[in-house]
């Protein structure tokens, strides 16, 4: 028997995108094993859902929500996944692949998925500084710092990207002039009356369009200033967005002698004129037409898979295609021929009052084109027809109401087989939806997309899985968005209550309780606590911290652990110590015969095993050499990290360890809505390990990065950057602004990483880039931290609260 | 055995369902009476007094000793009994190990008559030592009992 398993065939794929990514997922699904597969991506991530770029941009969603698949994905299926190199030559005679930074790697299969690449139109200026394209995660970096500090944006093109580039840069507060060369908005898509309409509707959000606008040159002398139309107007820009179209990315195919049309040209089977080699995507061009949409791509995903794997001799025949857009909200639908000719009739619905305009294109008995202009909800009920080529004759009088008035039962997504594809973006069926529902349970819209992720990337079909979970749960569906109570004492939510606090000037927790019309007279677990914060944040100073509604840690500032002892750790600042501090410790661990020493992960000193009572006994010995508490205990600052920086290490930059220590000083002791965390590393190499915490410094020749929302616990998550800035003084004013919004905005036992996902980092950029809010925090969180620098070990070796510390009785 | 009769130790004290519990009828609840506060130390001698039952009370301390919605911890000979205050001045005793993985209730929040375990957050009855829905455990409670400010800790003899 031939123990000699037989080598896999090699699969390469080029282009880390949705397409190729959509194309292995596809080949996976037929044939797990029979490809090793390696990727080979020029972007440093795993894959993103390139369309979500706007609503990044717009702050409504994070990079981490767009991303499709994370590099756990490609490890899972066992895939070498080479990111931020691209491919820059195929030998097609050795079927060998070369990358930029020389990595070679052999195939027998190989997967084409460049894509496209922006058009730049050579005007005169066109490659000044701020003259950018919005293609991908970086552009749209670009265009956030710009709107950080400069006010005017120009975009060229009036298409579906560059509107979306105009929106997202409105919403970060830019002064934004649309530029179009054609009469109308988004001619491809929509009819001159949506145009219109969609132009007023752009013109309510602050953003001027200017349509039969000619440019004529881009100006500025060492980055870009003025944008010069043909007409001689001048128009003011500190950054140019080029959104005029795309053009697939053929370079790699072409240098490879492949055929190239206006794309990598393809036959039915996906094939290019090498037979070893696939095409997919947007690079493609197939039966003389190229692909901007992501629907093609998926349908031609299947195709490829289908005969790379040898599964089916299937074929690639383009269907017609519709668009279901959102622009600043607007929800727009267009498919088909929606000029129309003179063999056409048009049906038109406009309620100008609910900016609503629908234009049906009906030829004989067929619906052959649709543009739905602010109410798209009936889109998939007019595609399906379109599709189909449906008789459309009987329903031809209530046509432009939907199906509601068509009656039509079967447009209905219950009535729809458990194979359709609810939500294109991620691919989840009808089917996978209801057993998710079924088997976990789920209840709400938020449950479905955080388990399936239907309904997570555009969220477009959003309704559909709601009528999903109606169909499902009948009348138990509530769809009432909830907000969640604080605990089951109370139905409001923890902003609502945080908000009568100060509104109301309640000022204690039965004053709260009083007057929110509490369930229980003294509330649960889970209330009192949050309670007790919110009235510390809010009432600095004034409040009385009340010791019974903390949780045990707090109360007796020490860790309980699970054999009822505790841990203590003295605080050592930005995690330095000295002979003198380790000798005191020495000795109380001699003395106090604890039983377990261990260095912990914020670079401090951990005694495990202090009974009770023994407590402020050790505290007293810690606080005679100098040393306070560390409150590794709290939901509160807990450590500063450091690397060695400057002082010592041949690489530091500067001097993280004095920056760290500086940043402790200023924030120990402050209560905070739950643990936070901090690190100050000295130069990019970053080995305090600052990007995964929750305010991270990285010192670099320039200033410092300060950087937020970082989080090594059960979901990773590297930290955002907040902002770039020269001095130390900025960054204690930076950390104590940011302190201050995450102490009076977060809600209880939220880390920082959970809350920036919640508010977008460009909210939190925003309220921190100001500099006289930045202020106003910072000085908020200072008087806060008047009230709350008192070490409270030295106080209970004092005596204070000394009942927590004694038994009542002893009894024999 | 001398004087002192050991709390916890053999024979085992009664479960809530015994009459002796704090608010079986024949004790009622424990709530304070009108009697002048005794100043003794906590941590003072312990004198047991038998009643007429055969039932051992000893004072383990005053009212004062525990916070309101606090907790303090008898230490008894085989096993710790936490000693709760409610807020409107009710006491109870429970062993002070969470059925759930054996956590210090005496650490944890106190609302209504119920603690919240620290360790997992079990909700545990004062009255009944029955962990609420939705987990199941019971931990023994202890009868206790006011005597003016004085809390009285019942053991069977």
């Amino acid at each position: 028997m031939n123990m000699i398993a037989p080598a896999r065939r090699r699969l390469v794929l080029v282009g880390n995108g949705m397409a190729g990514v959509r194309a292995l997922e596809e080949i996976l699904s037929r044939a797990p094993h029979l490809f090793a597969i390696t990727v080979f991506g020029a972007e440093p991530h795993g894959n993103y859902n390139r369309i979500m770029l706007s609503p990044v941009l717009a702050g409504e969603k994070t990079f981490q929500d767009i991303v499709t698949h994370d590099r756990g994905w490609y490890e899972q299926n066992g895939i070498e996944l080479i990111a931020g190199e691209a491919v820059t030559a195929i030998d097609r005679d050795n079927r060998l692949v070369t990358g930029a930074n020389g990595t070679m790697r052999p195939y027998d299969v190989l997967i084409l998925a460049t894509g496209s690449n922006p058009v730049i139109i050579p005007f005169p200026g066109h490659n000044l500084p701020g003259v950018i394209a919005f293609r991908d995660i970086a552009d749209v970096g670009t265009m956030l710092d710009a709107s950080r500090t400069h006010k005017n944006a120009v975009v060229i093109g009036g298409g579906l990207l560059g509107l979306e580039a105009a929106n997202g840069l409105a919403r970060n507060g830019m002064d934004v002039t649309v530029l179009h060369l054609m009469p109308t908005l988004m001619e491809r898509q929509l009819d001159p009356v949506s145009a219109e309409l969609l132009k007023q509707d752009l013109a309510r959000r602050g953003m001027m369009v200017l349509t039969e606008a000619n440019t004529k040159a881009i100006h500025g002398e060492a980055k870009v200033e003025a944008v010069e139309l043909n007409d001689g107007r001048m128009l003011k820009a500190d950054l140019v967005v080029m959104a005029v179209g795309i053009r697939p990315n053929t370079a790699l195919a072409k240098a490879a002698g492949l055929a190239v049309g206006r794309g990598v040209q393809v036959d039915d089977g996906m094939r290019t004129s090498d037979p070893a080699i696939y095409a997919v995507g947007e690079c493609v061009e197939h039966r003389g037409a190229v692909f901007g949409l992501v629907a093609p791509l998926f349908d031609m995903a299947k195709i490829l898979a289908d005969r790379a794997t040898d599964t089916a001799e299937s074929e690639y025949n383009p269907a017609v295609t519709g668009t279901r857009l959102k622009v600043t909200g607007i929800d727009m639908f267009s498919a088909g021929d929606f000029t129309g000719d003179d063999t056409t009739d048009a049906i038109v619905f406009r309620d100008a009052a609910r900016g609503v305009h629908k234009h049906l294109v009906v030829r004989g008995d067929k619906l052959i084109g649709a543009v739905l202009y602010g109410d798209a909800r009936d889109s998939a009920w007019y595609f399906d027809l379109m599709r189909n080529g449906t008789d459309i004759a009987a329903l031809r009088d209530v046509l432009v109401f939907g199906p509601d008035a068509a009656g039509d039962g079967a447009a209905s997504v219950e009535n729809l087989p458990d194979t359709a594809e609810i939500c294109g973006c991620n691919g989840v069926s009808k089917g996978r939806i209801l057993s998710a529902i079924a088997e976990l349970k789920l209840t709400s819209v938020d449950e479905v997309r955080a388990r399936t992720k239907a309904s997570a990337s555009c969220g477009s079909c959003t309704c559909n899985v709601e009528k999903l979970l109606a169909f499902a749960l009948g009348s138990a569906y509530d769809p009432t968005p909830k907000v969640k109570a604080l605990c089951k004492c109370t139905s409001l939510g923890h902003d609502v209550v945080r908000a009568a606090i100060t509104e109301r000037n309640l000022k204690s927790i039965p004053a709260v309780m009083r007057a929110l019309d509490w369930a229980s007279p003294d509330g649960c677990a889970s209330c009192r606590p949050a309670l007790n914060y919110y009235l510390l944040c809010a009432w600095p100073g004034e409040y009385v911290d009340d010791s019974r509604s903390r949780f045990v840690n707090e109360r007796m500032h020490a860790n309980i652990q699970k054999d009822g002892t505790y841990s203590v750790i003295p605080r050592m600042w930005g995690g330095t110590t000295s002979a003198s501090e380790l000798r005191a410790i020495a000795d109380v661990v001699d003395k106090y015969q604890i039983p377990t020493v261990k260095v912990t992960g914020g670079q401090r000193i951990d005694l495990l095993g202090v009974r009770k009572e023994q407590l402020p006994d050790v505290w007293r010995d810690l606080n005679a050499a100098g040393m306070v508490s560390g409150h590794a205990y709290g939901k509160a600052l807990r450590t500063v990290k450091t690397c060695v920086g400057s002082e010592w290490c041949r690489f530091g930059t500067r001097d993280s360890t004095a920056m760290g220590i500086a940043l402790e000083k200023m924030t120990w002791g402050s209560w905070t809505p739950h643990k936070t965390k901090m690190a100050v590393s000295g130069c990019p190499r970053n080995c305090a390990e600052a990007t995964i915490k929750d305010f991270g410094v990285v010192a670099t020749e320039s200033g410092w990065d300060l950087h937020v929302g970082g989080n090594g616990g059960i979901t990773v998550r590297v930290t955002d950057l907040l902002a770039k800035v020269a001095t130390e003084a900025e960054v204690l004013e930076y950390c104590s602004g940011f302190m201050q919004l995450y102490r009076e905005e977060a809600r209880y036992l939220e880390r920082t990483a959970p809350w920036i996902e919640r508010v977008g980092i460009a909210y939190v950029r925003d309220r921190l880039s100001d500099a006289g809010g930045r202020r106003l925090l910072s000085a908020r969180f200072h008087e806060s931290q008047r009230h709350a620098q008192h070490d409270p070990w030295a106080e209970r070796a004092a005596g204070v609260e000394s009942h927590e510390f004694r038994s009542l009785a002893v009894v024999e | 055995m001398d004087g002192n009769v050991p709390v916890g130790a053999s024979p085992r004290p009664p479960l809530s369902s015994d009459r002796h519990g704090p608010n079986s009828d024949r004790h009622g609840p424990a709530r304070p009476g009108h009697l002048p506060q005794h100043d003794v130390a906590s941590d003072g001698p312990i004198e047991p007094r038998h009643d007429e039952e055969g039932t051992t009370w000893i004072r383990v301390g005053t009212l004062d000793d525990i916070p309101r919605l606090g907790s303090r911890v008898v230490q008894a000979r085989a096993e710790d009994i936490a000693v709760f205050r409610t807020a409107d001045d009710r006491v109870f005793a429970i062993f002070d190990r969470c059925p759930h993985k054996q956590g210090k209730l005496s650490q944890g929040i106190v609302h209504g008559t119920s603690v919240t375990c620290p360790l997992h957050n079990w909700v545990i009855g004062l009255d009944d030592g029955i962990a609420k829905d939705p987990d199941e455990g019971c931990v023994r409670t202890v009868p206790v009992k006011l005597e003016g400010r004085d809390i009285m800790l019942a053991i069977v003899a």
